[in-house]
């Protein structure tokens, strides 16, 4: 009766939903735009290449700030660069097709015609299931997308946008070398504990990032990294829509029509790859085995990967706690009261730990260096419902940052 | 005007229900349409609305007690609030007075009013103790990790069990202790296995093993099958013939053995119903296999018509659904003699227990050196008198030492 047991409209990291299912002995069609793409956003612009190109300008601002390495002439070629990130995008892309064998991948431009309905450039399919998996884009042009295609280290860079995410590429070009202008607003990271955002501010301005507000930023030379918006306009159906032209989705993931799914970006939840590939597999447990899984987003870690330390928050926010009222015990602790934090350079690294009245650990904030490896282990430690006994008795490795965060809770 | 305030009947099948909380105290005065208490039924929790508007006078059932569908649980006294008429049209001078007489349990309501509860499928009052606790009702729902709807219960189990690491939690199902009992002794720790298994053994605290839905039947026909009138015959056999090996043990041969004997003496087939015997034509022979706790009695059908080696491969097959716990009913059905046999483990001589509705069972024990082994019958009186017995028993003992029958079943297999 239909083409397919499931269709997924679009090629982003859900399609990790796409091998349980297939796995499961479904028949499963992935409709991408652009062959190219497959792997969607996180893999071509976002998490990976981004974090690729961080790692590498860490690198040129360590050995250029070093005081124990004298090296001249230091400079990065962004040219080469870019190779590599083609290269690495490309073979993960080629992975997925691999992994996916079985799958039908369909590409073109596809649009959820009418319920049940994907028709792809002129071509009628139709699946038991549909779940959209169609993701966001920036509004404006130029973006984050072309700073990742430039060939050169511009001398000059001007960013503006209300996504803190803008914080990274600031970073990124300021520590290749390029005088960053950012036209960003301070409020923008309001949800970061207080110090930490002072922390955060002064570590722009230590990189020489000019900060202005957004409201000064002129249409002309800069690159926009606004909020990106929901990809809905391929959407044909009637879907109920929530802030900002999310689909509204249940805890099962499913929108206002039945047998339509809508995982990552574009419902809004988590705006987070590690959301989205958790809500696919949930998806495709529920149609494979009739049990998915909700994760509340307030679980599901955050990290801004500034550099050269980065924030990184699970659980709840001291702001959000103080919002909610709550009765709560703060446990600081500065890494550089630590010899691993003066070993690697996050002397003004600081992390904070929330309990509950019950000394449960309810959330974590930490800012330092390589802060999204740090917020694993509170990750866990909320997820496992760990208390401050727990904690206090968890052996971690010597001399480590992870180490610190427990060893400032008696 | 006293009022009986009754346990209600939330469903057809209802027959008692248990007080999980009450909501109002004695004292308090109850709007109709007011929750005053929680009641568990049939594993649910609803709330318990009041028909009238009067004030509890006494509270009959407490909390935890289970009552019985139609028994009174509190006595009202209907009527108007009187307290809080007279705040209303007091004058000033008397609103002292009247102040130290106000009921203390106005105070939280009006908290209530206040706190704006949290979203989510619940009671008020779980609704409340969430926000007391600043959970997130709504998405902890979501997540499952509270059932919805919810109830007070349900809050506070979430806020104990979080006290114990998964494995403690799975843990504490295997013994009878009550999980606040343990978060007491403990203050402000997270209980892992290692901490609960150490306080098991210093309080001496049994471990519960659940008695399976197999051993359950098995209990309780052994008993039935123990007051049936039995008797035993005890016997020495002299197996040395028979030539079995690891291919066709000893118990194939004897469960084909006993079949064919069967034939020639129909009472070993029979069934007792109080008025008559039903008799079956065919031999069908019960094996006792056990598996960890369980006991299972799979029969070979049909024994006399078929060889050792089609036996011996029945066998091994129902052993194998046995281990699986995949035997279907027929698979247990239809036997009137079962084979026991504890040779295997060098026990020299045993009685056993007829299954319920057999008529016989045999307790095979060790062979000796000379191949000679005890074998204890065990007779349904009511079916299967002495005499007949005695001619069985007989009859099996020449069966085994007759040369040219065993090299025929042998040919045969």
């Amino acid at each position: 009766m239909f083409d397919y047991d499931v269709i997924i409209l679009g090629g982003g990291l859900a399609y990790v939903g796409a091998e349980v299912l297939k796995n499961a002995g479904l028949k499963v069609a992935i409709v991408e735009r652009e062959a190219s793409h497959l792997g969607g956003v996180c893999l071509h612009e976002g998490c990976i290449p981004t974090k690729l190109y961080l790692f590498e300008a860490r690198k040129v601002y360590e050995l250029k700030n070093s005081a124990l390495i004298s090296q001249e002439g230091l400079r990065l070629n962004l040219k080469a660069l870019r190779e590599k990130k083609q290269r690495l995008t490309k073979g993960l892309r080629d992975q997925i097709e691999k992994l996916l064998k079985g799958v039908d991948f369909i590409y073109g431009y596809g649009e959820l015609v009418e319920p049940h309905v994907v028709q792809v450039e002129g071509k009628r399919i139709s699946g038991r299931h549909i779940i959209i998996n169609t993701g966001k884009s920036y509004p404006l042009e130029p973006n984050g997308n072309h700073l990742l295609d430039l060939e050169e280290v511009p001398p000059n860079l001007k960013l503006a946008g209300d996504d803190p995410i803008i914080l990274e590429f600031a970073c990124m070009f300021a520590l290749m070398g390029s005088s960053v202008e950012l036209y960003f607003d301070e409020g923008a990271v309001d949800f970061m504990h207080p110090s930490i955002k002072s922390k955060l501010t002064k570590m722009l301005k230590d990189l020489s990032i000019q900060l202005r507000p957004l409201s000064e930023a002129q249409k002309d030379d800069f690159y926009w990294i606004n909020k990106r918006l929901p990809n809905t306009q391929c959407l044909k159906v009637d879907l109920s829509k929530g802030e900002r032209g999310h689909l509204l989705v249940d805890r099962k993931y499913e929108t206002s029509l039945k047998d339509h799914y809508a995982v990552g970006d574009v419902n809004g939840i988590a705006e987070l790859a590690h959301a989205a590939r958790l809500q696919a597999i949930s998806v495709a447990l529920s149609l494979t085995k009739g049990k998915g899984f909700y994760t509340p987003s307030y679980k599901v870690p955050y990290v801004l990967y500034t550099q050269p330390l980065s924030y990184a928050k699970v659980g709840y926010t001291r702001k959000e706690i103080q919002e909610k009222g709550l009765e709560f015990r703060e446990k600081s602790v500065s890494f550089r009261a630590f010899a691993v934090g003066s070993i690697y350079h996050t002397e003004d690294g600081i992390a904070f730990l929330y309990f509950d009245r019950e000394n449960f650990l309810i959330g974590a904030e930490v800012f330092g260096r390589d802060a999204g490896e740090l917020i694993s282990v509170l990750t866990v430690g909320i997820f496992s419902q760990l208390n401050l006994d727990m904690l206090l008795k968890t052996p971690l490795p010597h001399p480590t940052l992870s180490e610190t965060l427990f060893l400032r809770l008696l | 005007m006293d009022y009986e305030v009754l346990m209600p009947q939330f469903s057809d099948t209802m027959e008692k229900g248990k007080i999980v909380r009450w909501l109002k105290k004695e004292g308090d005065y109850v709007e109709r349409g007011e929750v005053i208490a929680e009641i568990e039924a049939e594993k649910a929790v609803m709330e318990l609305q009041s028909f009238k508007k009067g004030m509890i006078k006494r509270i009959v059932a407490q909390e935890g007690q289970e009552v019985e569908v139609g028994k009174p649980i509190a006595i009202m006294e209907l009527g108007e609030r009187v307290q809080e008429v007279k705040v209303s049209e007091a004058p000033p001078p008397q609103s002292t007075k009247v102040e130290e007489k106000k009921p203390p349990e106005v105070k939280p309501q009006v908290i209530e009013k206040k706190i704006e509860l949290p979203p989510g499928f619940a009671s008020p009052y779980a609704r409340l103790l969430a926000k007391e606790k600043g959970l997130e009702l709504q998405e902890l729902q979501k997540e499952g990790t509270i059932p919805s709807p919810a109830h007070a219960k349900d809050i506070e189990n979430y806020l104990k069990e979080r006290y114990f690491t998964p494995k403690a939690l799975e843990l504490l199902k295997d013994y009878e202790i009550d999980a606040g009992e343990l978060i007491k002794e403990f203050p402000q720790t997270k209980i892992d296995e290692d901490l609960l298994l150490s306080y098991v053994e210093k309080m001496g605290i049994p471990k519960k093993i659940p008695v399976s839905s197999v051993q359950k039947s098995l209990i309780a026909n052994l008993s039935k099958s123990f007051l049936a009138p039995h008797y035993h015959i005890h016997e020495v056999f002299d197996l040395s013939l028979i030539p079995w090996d690891k291919e066709i043990t000893l118990t194939h041969w004897l469960i084909k053995i006993v079949g064919d004997a069967m034939q020639h003496f129909e009472r070993l087939r029979a069934i007792y119903r109080e008025d008559y015997y039903l008799i079956y034509p065919s031999s069908n022979v019960g094996l006792a296999i056990a598996v960890g706790d369980e006991l299972y009695a799979p029969v070979i059908k049909e024994v006399n018509k078929k060889g050792l080696r089609e036996i011996a491969q029945e066998v091994r097959k129902l052993r194998e659904k046995s281990e699986k716990g995949a035997l279907s009913p027929e698979d247990i059905g239809g036997a009137t003699l079962t084979i026991s046999n504890l040779g295997m483990f060098g026990i020299r001589s045993f009685d056993a227990i007829i299954p319920y509705g057999q008529v016989c069972i045999i307790a095979v024990g060790a062979q000796d050196q000379e191949g000679k082994a005890h074998i204890n019958f065990t007779f349904d009186h009511r079916v299967v008198n002495g005499f007949h017995a005695a001619l069985f028993v007989k009859h099996l003992k020449e069966k085994v030492l007759d040369k040219n029958y065993i090299k025929m079943l042998k040919k045969g297999s």
